[in-house]
């Protein structure tokens, strides 16, 4: 019986993670052609091309760290590097052990003529020690079945009135949770964005106007990467590591 | 009650029957009443009448022109050639006022319909005197129809100094996509006296000028900001203004509408000769607007009229008010196509641009990518950057020796005033640099060509080392560790394996769900064993659900008894079996069980006194036989019907009832 439910659960967590890959063959095939566009282009509006095929994959809501990263790709030869520095970040959650990634990303970065000091990595980043080697859909993957199987383990504890199993599944319930916390914090930064890039040479200002005083004594240059703090319908407000915060006009910010 | 209940239903069926024959009735006399009515329509004469909004107009004023088509069912646009030799037509659109009624009067129903449909147009004199509005002209039905023609008196503008008009070009000919400002210029006359410093339109609040000009809309083959964003910064608040065209406003009172808009104009003031040239004050308004052409054509702006009371003097201290229409002649603007033959570096640029070049990376090896960048910034008044194309690299001969050139002519990315071309090149030997690159384009003032150089870029170019495994970008090199040194130059390739495109998104509520589920399921489960294992504990509970299955074993044992012609034994087993679950059900002890002790524990439950009667004269019956006094009834059904009392009992004393 135990075995049972353990394959039901199995099988109605996966079906949840594939349920969204039913489309037909319609987004290998632009992927296929941003690759073919990708390899044959010989200027910066060709590899713009295949970036533009790679965002509308991404335009219905579809998430793939990998079509992030051959996005960040494209952006980089189009020598945006704003906008790849932001699409290797996004891919990062999704392929958080791929050097590959990493190396473009830090490429990226020293291209950038507005790259500003890196975020310092937060407390818990320590403390959560493997939130670097799994990806974002695995630690997901990993809460419901550990949650799941917490549940079947203290249902057969109490069946057999095991002390082991009872033991097993709060040690689990422990693991399972940290991991959740890890989750539940990543979920704020894949899902919600409050990061953003600087796409173009632009003046920070004190207010939501051109006629506020400038923020910063530079201006910001394309891969000023910054933190949202607030946004209005022209306007985002942000916090750029090292400077202090200003607002910037949303036509020179990609998130 | 229920015949009543039953006949409400049939009645609502009946009325809703009666109503239906009614509407049946109005709606089939409706249709012939359109049928005939249409017809009676047909068969009336069809006419074309025309009506004009004013006798008596200045020249430049229009006139509000209406054709109406009657008794025609499908009416065309009527031919209006002839006015237009006389004036500027322009149509306003069209609108049919078909009416149709029916009436219903103590059962006789009247119908009357009437077929009209009106086209509009407005009409602006192009001479000045007594005119005849000509015959509208109208093919129906094949036949050819004339309306009524119409007298116009239309009158010169009088000849004064109290309003001028005029408008203004800052240019007379340019370029397509050159800007241009068309400015309506009106002078009034300042108020006599100790007035002479306030607006003279103050006094005109509660009826302001009018100005009629043809540029609200925009002409074809000219583009402008949108006509909201030019005039609300304009639009006057306090109502002090010349009102404008059609244009209105909604207002503010709760009983909402719209009122004409006021715009104030107002530049200030300015000294100009009059009729008779002595010098006379006048304050000064003006109306701008920014055209861009975007084709090569003639574009005439005006006449423009603005008419209003004014105030014209002072007699014995007041002010004498005047009608005054003062009209500005029309002016044009001509867009020139750029002059042939067109230089080879001509890049489409027309006027003043800036251009600044740069090159990442600047410190580079021979073969290594390079982006050269050209920025081209426009001023307020030059031609459109969507124009300019990109400067043919390849036609520089130092470039194409130093540099193999991979895109010769990239698109261009424009954003606000400045539009960047990106070439990717990489050098072909060390030791090189990027030349300035000449580039043309058209100075409208001059009407010539202009040349323009960028700057040139100094380079570090060095020769490539010979290249090892570590050095090729775009293959991932077969290893397992994830320390990669870092090139200088180069990015990873990409990933081209396509069962990594999995749809990675997370559905929070999905997942919420199972593991919801789960919980509720395992919770419930868990709940479900402690309850079970609670009741299995309690002694009481246990015999009273054992009960009916131990008196059920017990009559299969009786019958198994009386088959084997042991009836003693099997009325033994029947009255074990009564009383065994009397005893279990109340949780009483067995041994000594008598029928007077189940009779009166039977008496204080719910079971049903004939039942209680039958179980004690069951059991008085098989002690009777049990001690010798022989038995009244067949043991079979003696058995039987002990069987059906348990049954009939046992929900009620299981339940401790």
């Amino acid at each position: 019986m135990l075995r049972a439910a353990l394959i039901w659960i199995v099988l109605i967590v996966n079906s949840s993670f594939v349920a969204f890959a039913m489309e037909p063959g319609e987004r290998e095939r632009s992927f296929v052609k941003a690759l073919e566009l990708f390899d044959a282009a010989k200027s910066p509006d060709d590899y713009r091309d295949s970036a533009k095929i790679l965002e509308a994959i991404l335009a219905s809501g579809y998430r793939n760290g990998t079509i992030y990263y051959n996005l960040g790709n494209a952006y980089f030869r189009t020598g945006e590097y704003g906008r790849a520095i932001l699409n290797y970040r996004n891919s990062q959650p999704y392929r958080p052990r791929d050097p590959y990634l990493k190396a473009n990303l830090q490429q990226a970065i020293a291209a950038a003529p507005g790259r500003l000091n890196e975020r310092p990595t937060p407390w818990w980043n320590h403390v959560l020690f493997w939130t670097d080697w799994l990806a974002f859909p695995t630690k997901a993957k990993t809460c419901v079945g550990g949650f799941c199987l917490v549940a079947i383990l203290a249902l057969a504890a109490n069946y057999f009135r095991s002390s082991i199993l009872y033991w097993s599944s709060a040690t689990i319930l422990a693991v399972i949770i940290a991991i959740g916390i890890d989750f539940g914090i990543q979920y704020k930064h894949v899902v919600t964005t409050p990061r953003g890039v600087i796409t173009g040479e632009t003046i920070a200002r004190k207010g939501t106007g051109n006629t506020y005083e400038a923020a910063f004594d530079q201006p910001l240059r394309d891969g000023a990467e910054f933190q949202v703090l607030s946004e209005t319908t022209d306007w985002t407000f942000g916090h750029f590591e090292g400077i202090g915060d200003g607002w910037v006009r949303n036509e020179f910010v990609a998130r | 009650m229920s015949p009543l209940r039953i006949s409400q239903p049939i009645r609502r069926i009946e009325n809703v029957g009666l109503y239906f024959r009614e509407w049946c009735v109005v709606i089939a006399s409706v249709f012939l009443l359109s049928i005939a009515a249409s017809s009676a329509c047909a068969l009336q004469e069809i006419q074309l009448r025309a009506t004009a909004s004013a006798e008596e107009i200045f020249v430049g004023e229009i006139i509000n022109y209406q054709v109406e088509i009657l008794n025609s069912k499908s009416p065309s646009s009527p031919d209006l050639t002839a006015i237009e030799e006389l004036f500027d037509v322009v149509e306003l659109g069209n609108e049919s006022r078909n009416q149709s009624q029916v009436t219903f009067i103590n059962g006789r129903v009247t119908q009357s319909s009437t077929l009209s449909h009106v086209y509009q147009f407005r009409l602006t004199p192009k001479h000045t005197g007594d005119l005849k509005i000509p015959a509208a002209t109208a093919t129906l039905n094949g036949q050819v129809l004339n309306s009524n023609e119409i007298a116009v008196r239309v009158q010169p503008p009088e000849e004064q100094d109290v309003v001028l008009v005029e408008i203004k070009m800052d240019q007379n000919k340019i370029y397509p996509t050159q800007p241009f400002v068309v400015t309506l210029a009106i002078w009034v006359q300042s108020l006599p006296g100790k007035d002479a410093r306030t607006d003279p339109l103050r006094l005109l609040r509660r009826n302001p000028p009018h100005i009629n000009i043809n540029w609200i809309e925009l002409p074809p083959g000219l583009s402008a900001n949108k006509q909201a964003e030019w005039l609300q910064p304009i639009l006057a608040q306090d109502g002090i203004g010349f009102g404008l065209n059609d244009i209105s406003t909604r207002t503010g009172s709760i009983f909402g509408g719209t009122q004409a808009a006021a715009f104030d104009l107002l530049k200030g003031r300015e000294t100009r000769d009059g009729l008779d040239g002595t010098p006379i004050e006048y304050f000064k308004y003006e109306l701008t607007r920014t055209f861009t052409a975007e084709k090569s054509e003639t574009y005439t702006f005006g006449p423009a009229v603005v008419k209003g009371t004014f105030v014209a003097g002072v007699v014995r201290s007041e002010y004498q008010p005047k009608r005054i229409i003062a009209i500005a002649p029309a002016q044009s603007v001509e867009v020139r196509d750029v002059p042939s033959p067109r230089p080879v570096s001509f890049c489409g640029g027309i006027g003043d641009y800036r251009w600044v070049s740069s090159a990442s990376p600047t410190k580079l090896r021979v073969g290594d990518p390079l982006t050269l960048t050209l920025e081209v910034e426009r001023d307020a008044f030059s031609g459109s950057l969507d124009l300019i194309s990109a400067p043919d690299l390849s036609a520089i001969p130092e470039i194409m020796d130093s540099f193999d050139l991979i895109d010769k002519n990239p698109t261009g990315r424009i954003e606000g005033t400045t539009k960047r071309f990106s070439y990717a090149m990489r050098p072909k030997r060390s030791n090189v640099r990027l030349p300035a690159v000449p580039i043309t384009t058209f100075d409208p003032r001059t009407e010539q060509f202009v040349d323009v150089t960028t700057n040139a870029i100094a380079l570090e170019v060095s020769e490539a080392n010979r290249v090892q495994s570590g050095d090729l970008v775009g293959s991932i090199p077969m290893t397992n560790s994830s320390e990669i040194k870092l090139r200088s130059e180069g990015i990873f390739q990409n990933i081209s394996d396509l069962s990594q495109l999995q749809d990675e998104r997370i559905d929070l509520s999905w997942l919420g769900w199972i593991v919801a589920g789960t919980w509720f399921a395992a919770g419930s489960l868990m709940i479900l064993l402690t309850i079970y294992r609670r009741k299995t504990s309690d002694l009481k509970w246990t015999r009273r659900q054992q009960a009916r299955r131990a008196a059920k074993r017990r009559f299969d044992e009786a019958r198994q008894a009386l088959k084997a012609t042991d009836t003693k034994e099997a009325l033994k087993h029947v009255r074990a079996a009564l009383l065994g679950f009397f005893a279990d059900t109340q949780d009483c002890v067995l041994e000594g069980l008598t029928t007077t002790d189940v009779s009166d524990i039977l008496s204080n439950t719910s079971v049903s006194e004939i039942d209680q009667k039958a179980v004690v004269k069951l059991l008085e019956s098989i002690e009777s036989a049990e001690y010798g006094a022989g038995l009244t009834d067949d043991p079979s059904a003696m058995i039987d019907s002990a069987a059906i009392l348990v049954a009939r009992m046992a929900p009620i004393l299981e339940r401790g009832k």
